[in-house]
């Protein structure tokens, strides 16, 4: 522990000894003090405090991140171009020890420029004097949001297809799986259409560990559109079922204009029940309007869990896990790689995964059908990319997937045990991954190469 | 030599290094099949020309490259073991020590590698400060220092540990002769408290001064080896020193050895060499010295470093 301990330290006196460190960090202080100047919402208070935090956050989280790679290529690369190493690895010291030293030390940098980051924001919120009640509400909360369940549409989308091929409606030249996600498309959206006088109903499943702060604030927040403008509101109602489809609670049909729409809840329902039933009428009228809800955030239930400075926290930290893989990514590149190659190499890689979780997120990948005899060999070659981008996704998404400057700019509560996963993931098992690549690599190397090798 | 003595701490067979280029194509044969022993307690010389694989050996004892070929024990271990490390000191051929650090964090650093308690590493770290001459420049960092006060850093920090195996490559390269002087009556004085050092130098004269047995390398190659006295004795002459005399008693003591000898007999005065000459020129300007900024002569070998193994 004393020899990880003394590379940890000598990691941390060459950070600050650094003009990289020195200038990243005035960089991002200037970064953090100086955006909420700049940046204008939509001209309300809530607005700005989203984009003001938004922001603040991802700048932060991109700036560490980028020294982080930077500093973590160098720590060992340099040390073995520089040979200092060669004096380190002449002592009882393993490449283990030498790549948790870096990696500790890295990692305390970070902590503190994301700490400054932090109180800088918070700062910020507070100078410009974003804490009003409606701010307190919207954005400076924690809110635990619960969605729908995914709903399956598979089988739908198989007795569509089957019935417009039947009806030889579909050509034989005709890409299945192009059909098939068009069709998947046109099912999804038809559920999220309700004309007049009909019903629609969700079941929401409610995660456990859900606890309401107790001072009220849970309720079901719809955004939905009607078919066409008009002055005059819809009427519609709510109910709320249990899973046996007992009613928990109800709302009479009243008026509601197209947008948002709150609907407060008795906190009751999300802690006495592990799932609830949401059921929409549009209620036939003579000014009845077809409503389409919004496919994002068209129904949801928020519950308010906590203040924003627990949850500041928690996105920080999900900051910190993130910077913290790339500080291993770069260490172990560093380890087995020149500095430039290795920053070339680690930057490589973050826009490969970029661009293939872009892809996959996107679909802009169409699918290769089944059974297909790679008629062509633009098709094979797209086959082959699809299969690498599905791999490197399988491996990044988990990365790309957190959102902590979002989350924390909409009021979104960040659990601990989301929290917890991704450290497990992020934290431990990647970077472990790395640091077994990093040790053995670094093993392996000659440390004392002439020049010219 | 005693029977102690007799233990080899270094043993090499074989030994062949060949670098490669990227792809793995054999570029230059840095050495060619060495065989080396090395005993407790004695200081082995290393020497040769530059690139003449001195340097490529030493690394490759200390697991810093990778040997092509050949067996190669070092404390009884291999090289690449992390544990044999704890008992052994090495100074490079230049002092890659960190700049941004000044020479007591260097010595706390490097201590806590071998993972030595703060209050060892501080006791240890202020007698060799003490014995470099670097004590009232401690705190300024090794970054300012001229070559011969950072070497000085270097060697410190090669013996923090007390290791048993010394190994110093052109440890006198930078210094001044007094600094030059200090190390060499250092390596002797580690000797005597029996510690064996490596030493690796193409400045003949320290290695005549201090070593034992010495081997000389050239092109990969050990081209002699044996004890310094073995391979430098003459045994076809002999020197007599003796007080002066007046000139007339001189050239009969002459006539009567060339009688004896049947040969040509010189006769001139001994002379002091000219480092032991500087040294004692230094010393007694040291007597009337005040605030230097460069490094001080330097003290006695490190009290920790007295104690015999």
């Amino acid at each position: 522990m004393r020899k990880i301990g003394a590379i940890f330290w000598l990691t941390l006196k060459s950070a600050v000894r650094s003009r990289l460190f020195a200038g990243s960090a005035l960089l991002l202080f200037a970064c953090m003090a100086g955006l909420p100047f700049l940046v204008k919402g939509d001209g309300t208070a809530v607005g700005e405090a989203r984009v003001l935090i938004y922001y603040n956050i991802g700048i932060a989280g991109m700036l560490v991140g980028v020294l982080a790679l930077l500093q973590a290529c160098g720590a060992v690369s340099q040390e073995i171009s520089e040979r200092q190493i060669q004096l380190v690895r002449a002592k009882p010291v393993s490449t283990m020890h030498i790549w948790l030293g870096k990696w500790l030390g890295v990692l305390c940098v970070n902590a503190v420029l994301i700490a400054v980051a932090g109180t800088t924001t918070r700062a910020a919120i507070w100078a410009r004097g974003l804490a009003g009640d409606d701010v307190k509400a919207e954005v400076l909360t924690a809110r635990r949001r619960i969605a729908p369940a995914e709903e399956r549409v598979e089988y739908e989308v198989d007795h569509l297809y089957l019935e417009m091929k039947e009806a030889g409606r579909i050509l034989p030249e005709s890409d299945e799986s192009a059909i098939r996600q068009q069709l998947k498309l046109a099912i999804v959206s038809a559920r999220t259409t309700i004309g007049p006088g009909q019903q629609r109903r969700w079941r929401m499943e409610i995660p456990t560990g859900t606890a309401p702060k107790g001072s009220g604030g849970t309720e079901l927040r719809s955004l939905f559109n009607a078919a066409y403008r008009d002055e005059k509101p819809m009427l519609c109602s709510w109910r709320i079922l249990s899973d046996e489809g007992d009613e928990l609670y109800s709302v009479a049909p009243a008026a509601y204009m197209d947008g948002l729409n709150r609907l407060p809840l008795p906190e009751e329902l999300v802690t006495e029940h592990s799932s609830l039933v949401v059921e929409f009428t549009n209620e036939e009228t003579r000014d009845g309007r077809t409503v389409i809800f919004n496919e994002r955030r068209g129904l949801e239930i928020l519950v308010n869990e906590g203040g924003f400075g627990a949850n500041m926290f928690r996105a920080l930290l999900v900051v910190f896990i993130i910077t913290g893989l790339v500080a291993a990514l770069g260490l172990t590149m560093g380890a087995v790689l020149s500095f430039p190659v290795a920053v070339f190499a680690s930057v490589g890689l973050v826009i490969a995964s970029l661009i293939a979780h872009f892809f996959m997120a996107t679909e802009v990948i169409p699918h290769s059908h089944d059974g297909c005899d790679h008629a062509s060999h633009e098709e094979f070659q797209l086959e082959i990319g699809e299969k690498m981008a599905a791999g490197f996704e399988r491996i990044i998404g988990p990365v790309f997937s957190q959102k902590p400057a979002e989350l924390l700019s909409e009021g979104l509560l960040i659990a601990w045990e989301d929290v917890a996963g991704t450290a497990l993931l992020l934290f431990v098992v990647y970077p472990l991954l790395l640091f077994m690549g990093g040790a053995l690599g670094l093993g392996r190397r000659q440390l004392a190469l002439p020049e010219s090798f | 030599m005693s029977e102690a003595k007799s233990e080899a701490i270094v043993s090499v067979k074989g030994l062949r290094k060949t670098f490669r280029d990227f792809w793995g194509r054999a570029k230059v044969e840095a050495v060619r099949g060495i065989d080396l022993e090395i005993r407790k307690g004695e200081i082995f010389g290393l020497l040769g020309p530059n690139g003449s694989g001195k340097s490529t050996t030493i690394k490759i004892l200390l697991g810093l490259l990778h040997a092509t070929g050949g067996d190669v024990s070092v404390l009884g271990k291999s090289p690449s073991s992390v544990k044999s490390k704890e008992r052994i000191g090495y100074l490079p051929e230049e002092t890659y020590v960190y700049s941004y650090l000044t020479p007591r964090e260097t010595l706390m650093f490097y201590g806590r590698l071998f993972d030595m308690d703060n209050a060892r590493i501080k006791e240890r770290t202020q007698q060799l400060l003490e014995m470099v001459g670097l004590t009232h420049v401690s705190d300024r960092q090794v970054g300012e220092f001229s070559k011969g006060m950072a070497r000085r850093t270097g060697l410190a920090q090669a013996l923090i540990n007390d290791p048993d195996l010394v190994i110093l490559d052109e440890p006198t390269s930078g210094l001044d002769p007094i600094g030059c002087r200090q190390v060499k009556d250092l390596m002797l004085e580690l000797a005597r408290n029996g510690k064996t050092i490596l030493l690796s130098s193409h400045l003949l004269a320290d290695v005549e001064d201090v070593c034992d047995r010495v081997a000389i390398l050239f092109n990969g190659e050990i081209k002699a080896e044996g004890k310094v006295e073995d391979l430098l004795k003459e045994t076809d002459s002999l020197s007599l020193t003796m007080p002066s005399v007046e000139e007339g008693k001189l050239e009969e003591i002459r006539q009567f050895a060339a009688k004896l000898s049947g040969g040509a007999v010189q006769v001139d005065h001994p002379s002091m060499d000219l480092e032991s000459f500087f040294v004692d020129v230094v010393n007694r300007a040291g007597d009337e010295k005040g605030e230097m900024s460069g490094a001080a002569s330097g003290t006695d070998i490190a009290e920790f470093l007295k104690n015999v193994s």
